[in-house]
């Protein structure tokens, strides 16, 4: 997209005045969609592209963002963001951008962003007939997506230029069921770094549309949850949201600058000693990751809370710096429209060694989580989190018992890390379809075996929840 | 070029690559934001917002595309990829471009444009934003940092030109400060304790820089973290609740978005099937106004290019009045109330809110909370929109507040969730008192306190 003199050029201009380091970084995008709402079938395209420029100077970034490539605007915003930025008073360093690096491995064996339009609206259509031929099905929304970012980024923070293709792949699919005027909705989404041989098994739309609408008929014969304080297990997989709502956020560095739960805490215990809390940006096919990230440091996988105890944050080069810490590859941008920040890529917690069965068999009464697909979202400064339960089972005496919806889990990230009693051997990673929203959005992976926490408070709509205990 | 011209050429080469119709919706917006931290900016970022939408008609198939490179050669290329999209749609008879419209309405006052904003110095922002932490700050010594201080604003032109006859241009100034107050009591050690920690978000829009305060956002930020000091876990229980306009809001705002007229349309609403019926106490009437006088959301035309309007959407507690764009007014046989609004450029145009509000009731507020024996004001509210079953209306979301004794405000509590349904909750509304208060968010909401009965609660 760019010459490398010219970025050079760019870069040279940018630390004219003694800045700390500067980076360029310049992407060319394409986002398709094709969506079928009301049986309706229609497409959006949007096409993107565009530079920003960084400038850092001891704590304080500067961040300017352009649409042309052409060599006199990129050294005009370059001077800009420069001037913003103010004199280090320094001397210039010479840019050498030594390193070429480039993504060793092309994750996309059937590219989706390229793909005929035809092929994406018979992924749709197919998903759409298998939605409304559901019985009882008054309403579908099938959701095909597809992007991809062409990047080039030229940093004097590491003295390289990177060149990479990132792009998802991602599908959804919302059914709502209408039996006798009573109505219940299943959504279903994923998304893949991967192409459209993603699409494909238990990830086929058929697949996945069925699996919606088996969740809304589960709902339609769920009662209310019961309300109160009680013993919960979650099932494996996408409640892994859970962790990355109440301790992944609170250890991004830049929410421990600004008063994180679990700031200073390095070296201590915050969990039960059967949790370990992972972050990898390594796994093949998975939404959080990828080669490199935002300012060109490998991607890898981070361990953040071994057997309990806190290892370390999620950094950018900005909070690394500040605090004397190594890189983890998390800083991630939502486009060339954002500077980089601390970011998730997939977090789960590790598997443990109980049987997921005798997990339920020993809990004499409480509320087995199945779906936590509502999502959720987090205080950092004081813990606290919420994370909604779409679906789930009543346990008595250790057996799986009704169903129940519409109850929400409160509690404080790291009460209920300590909490936590039993761990399964069943880690599941999903491709979750939703993304972080951060003040940027990223796509992001969750995961976690089965977990019992002892005590969390569940706020349902039905009546008060008397006794129990594990 | 400026937009309107761009729009025009935009019109006119789609209509030549093949489009029976054709509409351009085309921006030029520059955007400031500053990230405060210890009286120092941390991060200035500056962006343009240049792009344009364009919707093209083909066979009764409704196709749209976006781009921000305005090269002819390049905007030539997306229209050719749009138009060979657009062929594999569904068609639906309902998929129209309005027509312009000739009638005369009495004028909308729009707040005013902020026509220096743009050659404001840097420095003057940064200053402004530095001055909310200082002021926050300053409130009390327990308020130890500020963990968000945000400033940002935006100088935005657009155009919408259409095929159809629609043509026309606006320029639009907005402005936010944003601050989330940290308060903690000092531990033995003097250092603050972390775990007594409470915060308090303040967030106003202003469409000049002179009319955002930046000393009232710190002090109310301030004041909403300090007023939760000392909370503690809340009991399971069930009483009355009060709800200023800082958590009142999002409930509002929740309605704002279910009386959609293409969501109850294709039954994707909890209002479905409601039309006429009560849905909420004889108390409660809300509104949408969009030619309010210098209202936020305030425009004499929306983004389809349609006169706004005014409309009651609840009376007296039944569902009246849906909002309309030009798709579900065809289809609902009607005309569009000028609801049709877009995020970007980037997204096609949606059926939204303008101003809306829930109307003032005659108490005062401090007479509306003495009525309450037992009660709780409720400060906080959390993920009300992820957490409502979007079919059925059943929520519960994580709250804190302050509970009421004997029509008095005591201690303040956390750790506690309303739970219920949301027609429960608007119909359990038993009074509205009269301040009416703008709040903003994704939507411009005006809310007065109101208090609900029968609130059921879980907590210890």
């Amino acid at each position: 997209m760019i010459e490398q003199d010219l970025a050079k050029k760019v870069l040279a201009v940018t630390v004219g005045k003694g800045a700390d380091y500067a980076d360029l970084f310049v992407e060319r995008a394409v986002y398709n969609l094709v969506l079928s709402d009301d049986r309706k079938l229609r497409t959006d395209l949007y096409a993107e592209h565009g530079v920003g420029i960084r400038v850092v100077i001891g704590d304080k970034t500067c961040y300017a963002i352009g649409d042309s490539f052409e060599e006199a605007a990129l050294l005009r915003l370059a001077a800009y963001v420069r001037d913003a930025a103010g004199d280090a008073g320094k001397q210039t360093g010479v840019i050498d951008l030594r390193r070429q690096m480039t993504r060793w491995h092309y994750p996309f064996a059937i590219p989706a962003a390229p793909a005929a339009t035809e092929t994406k609206v018979d992924i749709v259509k197919r998903g759409e007939e298998a939605a409304w031929s559901t019985p009882h099905c008054s309403q579908a929304t099938i959701r095909y997506r597809d992007h991809q970012r062409d990047i080039f980024l030229a940093s004097t923070l590491n003295d390289s230029i990177l060149t990479q293709t990132l792009g998802l792949t991602e599908f959804a699919v919302m059914v709502i069921l209408d039996r006798n005027g009573t109505r219940e909705s299943g959504i279903l989404a994923r998304s893949f770094y991967q192409g459209l041989e993603a699409l494909t098994g238990e990830n086929s739309p058929e697949a996945m549309a069925s699996k919606a609408a088996k969740i809304a008929a589960t709902a339609l014969d769920a009662r209310d949850c019961p309300r109160g304080e009680m013993p919960v297990i979650f099932a494996r997989g996408e409640n892994g949201i859970l962790f990355h709502e109440s301790c992944g956020h609170g250890m991004e560095a830049d929410l421990v600058e600004k008063g994180s739960v679990f700031g200073g805490l390095i070296g201590q215990a915050v969990a039960s000693p059967l949790v370990s809390l992972v972050d990898d940006g390594t796994l093949a096919g998975y939404p959080g990751s990828f080669e490199f990230d935002d300012e060109g440091t490998p991607s890898q996988r981070t361990v953040l809370i071994d057997r309990g105890v806190l290892q370390m944050y999620l950094h950018s080069s900005l909070t690394a710096r500040k605090a004397h810490a190594a890189l983890t590859g998390s800083a991630r941008r939502e486009s060339y429209k954002y500077p980089p920040i601390p970011r998730m890529r997939n977090t789960f917690i590790l598997a443990g060694n109980s049987d997921p069965e005798e997990i339920i068999r020993d809990t004499k009464r409480g509320l087995y989580a199945v779906d936590a697909g509502g999502g959720g979202q987090v205080n950092v400064i004081t813990g606290e989190f919420i994370t909604s339960v779409k679906l789930g089972y009543m346990i008595e005496d250790g057996q799986l018992t009704y169903p129940v919806k519409g109850a929400s889990i409160i509690g404080r990230g790291m009460d209920a890390l300590r909490d936590i009693d039993m761990v399964g051997n069943d880690l599941e990673i999903t491709h979750m379809g939703g993304r972080c929203g951060k003040g940027q959005q990223a796509p992001v992976g969750v995961g976690m075996p089965t977990v019992r926490v002892k005590s969390l408070n569940v706020g349902g709509t039905g009546d008060a929840f008397n006794g129990g205990g594990a | 070029m400026n937009p309107l011209e761009i729009g025009q050429r935009l019109v006119e080469r789609a209509r030549k690559l093949g489009a029976d119709e054709a509409e351009a919706f085309v921006q030029k917006a520059a955007t400031v934001q500053i990230e405060v931290k210890d009286r120092q900016a941390e991060t200035v970022t500056y962006k343009d917002r240049n792009g344009y939408g364009l919707r093209v008609l083909l066979d009764g198939r409704m196709g749209f595309a976006a781009s921000n490179d305005f090269d002819s050669e390049a905007s030539d290329d997306l229209i050719r990829r749009l138009i060979a999209n657009t062929r594999h749609h569904s068609p639906d008879e309902h998929n129209v471009l309005p027509e312009a419209d000739g009638g005369i309405r009495p004028e909308v006052i729009t707040p005013p444009v902020d026509e220096t904003l743009m050659s404001i110095p840097i420095e003057k922002k940064i200053e402004k934003a530095i001055s909310i932490e200082i002021a926050a700050r300053q409130t009390d010594p327990r308020i130890q940092q500020t963990a968000w201080l945000l400033y940002g604003d935006e100088s935005r032109e657009y155009a919408i030109v259409s095929s159809r006859g629609i043509s026309g241009q606006r320029r639009h100034t907005e402005l936010y400060g944003l601050a989330i107050a940290m308060a903690a009591e000092c531990g033995p050690d003097g250092h603050p304790d972390q775990a007594t920690a409470q915060t308090g978000m303040c967030m106003e829009v202003k469409t000049t820089f002179a009319a955002l305060d930046p000393v009232a956002i710190g002090r109310k930020a301030a004041g909403f973290a300090l007023r939760m000091l000392g909370a503690e876990d809340g009991q399971t229980d069930e009483m009355e609740a009060v709800f200023p306009s800082e958590t009142g809001s999002s409930f509002v705002d929740l309605v704002a978005g279910m009386v959609s007229a293409e969501l109850v349309q294709k039954k994707k609403s909890l209002f479905s099937d409601r039309f006429g019926e009560m849905i909420a106490s004889e108390t409660v009437t809300m509104i949408d106004d969009g030619r309010l006088e210098k209202g936020l959301a305030s425009m004499a035309v929306d983004d389809e290019g349609i006169p706004t309007s005014t409309r009651e959407i609840i009376r007296n507690g039944r569902l009246v009045g849906l909002l309309y764009d030009s798709y579900a007014a065809h289809r609902g046989q009607t005309r569009s109330t000028g609801n049709a609004i877009r995020d970007s450029y980037a997204s096609r145009p949606s059926i939204g809110p303008t101003n809306f509000y829930l109307q003032k009731g005659g108490i005062s507020r401090d007479r509306l909370i003495a009525s309450v024996p037992k009660g709780i004001y409720i400060t906080e509210v959390s993920g009300l929109h992820a957490s409502v079953d979007q079919v059925t209306g059943d929520f519960s979301i994580p709250c804190k507040g302050l509970l009421i004794d004997h029509g008095e405000i005591a201690r303040p509590v956390s750790g506690i969730m309303v739970s219920g349904n949301i027609f429960d909750f608007f119909s359990n509304i038993t009074g509205v008192a009269d301040d009416l208060t703008w709040e903003v968010d994704e939507n411009v909401i005006g809310v007065p306190t109101f208090k609900i009965g029968g609130v059921k609660i879980s907590g210890k």
